[in-house]
């Protein structure tokens, strides 16, 4: 009961990412480092699912931390939140460096160095991370979000700037495609074992 | 409720890990297409899981973090020596302003006023016994003048101000210096012919 309260009041201490945000801007590196701290695996994860490439998802958090510090695109408080500013560099980074032909998943994979690379040796999770790359983006966004993530619909359609519905439904069809993507392997056999 | 909303029920239950609700089961019972999507619907939300297992915990390598922290660095010396740049010019502006504001204020003081005696070369001064006409425009530098001999009356000295003897009423022979504006400059009477005499 202590604990839970004690919780409660170093959430409600602990700065904001906007309060944060403007300590950095007075060159205060315990900001960047908080900031970072707070967001830098959830940004890694974001670029690694959208890529599948390690090197453009470690490309992508640094690019967006560095945009953060020098200004550039700058962030602005009455346009959303920072995390959705964080987001928003990330998702554009992945697309450009996408369209720029940076080494993506299939060229890594011969090294090995690529999420799919490291998830093979499980081919249930294989199979699905497949079904998910061959998502349209925006629905990869929201199940990456909603699912992976555990982020509710709310929270997502902050990140994303859109309305909470349209993050419904774009889950809703992600997931009725990914169903259908599965399902030929379900009954082949590969998808097996979690049935119930 | 058609089938479109009870899959939004389908779907949320079975992403919460929930059992469906009595009205749900009663539909799932009697609808197949539902009662396929729920079970699909489980399916996925675990294997689901497991990917998110698999995947969440990962960060990028330490060296990241590194670049971020030099980038930051960098990015505060920059800010330094703008800041530094800014003071100095800045400064140099005040400094430039405050020059060119003695300067300006030095060449608007009004200058002390000249005479023509001032401004009459020695040629024309008191040595050779000339007398300044008082309050005469100073002459420009480099001004041609020129001298005439002619006869005064007593008003005209008067109005020159020059002082009369009782010899000038009727009037006198001076030399006048005058100015290029034909305004004179100095005057020399003829000496005195009494005195002379």
């Amino acid at each position: 009961m202590a604990a839970g309260r004690n919780a409660m009041k170093n959430e409600r201490m602990r700065p904001t990412d906007e309060e944060l945000y403007r300590r950095l801007r007075g060159r205060d590196k315990s900001a960047l480092a908080e900031l970072y701290e707070r967001h830098e695996a959830a940004l890694y994860r974001y670029a690694l699912c959208m890529s599948g490439s390690r090197s453009i998802a470690e490309e992508t958090v640094q690019e967006v931390f560095c945009r953060l510090i020098s200004g550039a695109g700058r962030f602005d408080e009455r346009r959303g939140t920072l995390e959705a500013w964080l987001y928003g560099v990330a998702r554009n980074l992945v697309r450009r460096m996408d369209r720029d032909g940076a080494p993506g998943p299939a060229a890594e994979a011969v090294s090995g160095d690529d999420l799919l690379g490291e998830l093979l040796e499980d081919e249930r999770t294989v199979s699905l991370y497949r079904a998910l790359d061959e998502l349209p983006p925006s629905y990869r966004e929201a199940v990456l979000l909603c699912d992976l993530e555990e982020r509710s619909y709310e929270a997502a359609a902050r990140l994303l700037q859109c309305p909470v519905g349209t993050v419904r439904s774009r889950l809703h069809r992600a997931r009725l495609l990914l169903s259908a993507r599965l399902a030929p392997l379900k009954n082949a056999g590969v998808v097996a074992g979690a049935r119930g | 409720m058609d089938c479109r909303e009870w899959i939004s029920e389908v779907v949320n239950n079975a992403r919460a890990g929930r059992a469906p609700g009595a009205a749900l089961r009663e539909h799932l019972d009697d609808c197949p297409r539902c009662a396929e999507r729920w079970r699909e619907e489980r399916i996925l939300t675990r294997e689901m899981q497991i990917l998110a297992d698999r995947v969440a915990g990962r960060r990028s390598p330490a060296s990241v973090r590194e670049s971020v922290e030099r980038a930051f660095e960098r990015h505060c010396r920059i800010v330094r020596a703008r800041r530094t740049a800014l003071v100095f010019a800045t400064a140099a502006a005040v400094v430039m302003v405050l020059a060119l504001s003695v300067v300006w204020w030095k060449g608007m003081s009004p200058a002390e006023p000249r005479t023509a005696a001032q401004t009459i070369g020695s040629e024309f001064g008191a040595d050779a016994g000339f007398v300044p006409v008082p309050g005469a425009l100073p002459l420009a530098e480099g001004e041609f003048v020129s001298v005439e001999r002619t006869e005064l009356d007593g008003a005209a000295l008067a109005r020159m101000g020059l002082p009369l003897r009782e010899t000038d009423a009727d009037g006198v022979v001076a030399d006048v210096v005058s100015g290029e504006d034909g305004l004179p400059r100095a005057v020399r009477l003829e000496a005195d012919p009494e005195a002379v005499d």
